[in-house]
């Protein structure tokens, strides 16, 4: 399986089913980590900006999708574990997805992982690394990610300011860059980076409700082996 | 067990039920939303083709394993609040199979003993040539839908299980 089928399998309702036969919100990640779709995609992002590229811009696109009022977001497994995912292979792609999922509507974990993102519990093992009044970059390479990009920032630009007050207040485009004032560490990452593991401190010593602190402890001991070998 | 109800969470529109324990302190709990038919189908589809004992009782997803048990299916409690309901309802443990009872709690653990499923009893069979007792369960898994199945019979993900208990008196 390669990356790009392992993303699709990760939109699948089979997918979908499998992860939702568990309760609780750790025995979800618990159940996602064992899935072979997620530690390839997991092993992709690590390895290859395009990858981490294609995983945001269907975070976007799913996000952004229409679905029955009557029922809960069909796509809620798949964004909340490709969130996660892009939590520890790009935080800076994970802020800003967080905002995004959490106004995905009807929603069960996509949202509570969102909000965890964004305003981590004051026990929490995770940082979201949201500074004031830095600068967060992104560059794509795809032109699409780029078309997709800009409709959210239009998207978020008017719901965010609105609710909050300080969200983006600022967005420019120039080429393939965007850049988005008041949000996020000022970091920058492009296809032709590798790719950086979690960068914030984790502690294993408090577990948040996501119970997030072991998979990114293990997360940065497997980079760290990596790094070595 | 007490159970009323709140508004909605303004913020999310979900339900949340004023439920709590014989000694009155609350039990957390949600009322997800109705998943949608696709992925009910999908999940019975899975679960049937890869737990030959397992017969679907309902396809509904408001409410857990854990909401089936304690809360007449009424909403979603983590898993994690379930020791706590036993102790504060007045369970004991049942520790020889022999005394098991039908409408008595199954509780399943992970390999790192953390409560990962629960369910009902609902029938025991004594296989007398065999000397064994068939034990099978009612349970929801996760919000997957409500299965009858064989005790030992569930997905890996829902752990083994583990011990017994009981209300009775």
């Amino acid at each position: 399986m390669n990356w790009q089928e392992a993303l699709s399998h990760i939109e699948s309702p089979v997918f979908d089913a499998e992860l939702n036969m568990v309760s609780g919100t750790s025995a979800f990640l618990r159940a996602a980590r064992k899935q072979p779709a997620v530690q390839i995609t997991l092993q992709s992002m690590r390895e290859s900006g395009e990858c981490r590229e294609a995983v945001f811009g269907r975070i976007c696109d799913l996000a952004m999708q229409e679905t029955d009022p009557r029922y809960e977001n069909p796509n809620d497994t798949a964004l909340a574990i490709l969130l996660w995912l892009t939590c520890y292979t790009d935080p800076d792609f994970a802020q800003l997805g967080a905002r995004f999922v959490e106004r995905a509507p009807r929603c069960w974990y996509a949202n509570r992982l969102a909000r965890q993102i964004i305003e981590p519990p004051a026990t929490s093992s995770v940082d979201s690394g949201v500074r004031d009044d830095t600068e967060f970059r992104v560059s794509f390479r795809n032109s699409s990610t780029v078309d997709r990009f800009s409709a959210f920032l239009s998207l978020a630009e008017i719901s965010v300011t609105s609710r909050l007050g300080d969200g983006i207040s600022r967005t420019e485009a120039s080429g393939t860059e965007h850049r988005v004032s008041r949000w996020g560490s000022d970091s920058r990452f492009t296809d032709s980076e590798q790719a950086v593991g979690w960068p914030h401190p984790v502690s294993t010593s408090s577990r948040s409700s996501l119970d997030m602190a072991g998979w990114f402890q293990s997360a940065s001991n497997a980079s760290a082996a990596g790094a070595k070998s | 067990m007490l159970i009323g109800a709140t508004p909605p969470d303004p913020s999310h529109g979900l339900l949340i039920l004023d439920l709590s324990t014989k000694r009155g302190n609350r039990i957390p709990n949600v009322q997800r939303r109705t998943r949608p038919p696709a992925s009910m189908e999908a999940a019975r589809d899975i679960v049937t083709g890869n737990h030959p004992t397992a017969e679907v009782r309902s396809l509904r997803s408001e409410y857990n394993c854990v909401g089936l048990v304690f809360a007449s299916r009424r909403t979603h409690i983590e898993p994690e609040h379930v020791e706590m309901i036993l102790r504060e309802d007045g369970f004991r443990r049942v520790n020889r199979e022999e005394e098991l009872e039908i409408g008595d709690v199954v509780i399943y653990r992970t390999d790192d003993r953390e409560i990962s499923h629960v369910g009902l009893i609902a029938k025991i069979v004594v296989a007398v040539e065999r000397g064994q007792r068939e034990i099978t369960v009612l349970s929801q898994w996760g919000v997957d839908g409500e299965y009858f199945h064989r005790i030992d019979d569930v997905n890996p993900n829902l752990g083994r299980p583990a011990e017994f208990w009981t209300d009775r008196t």
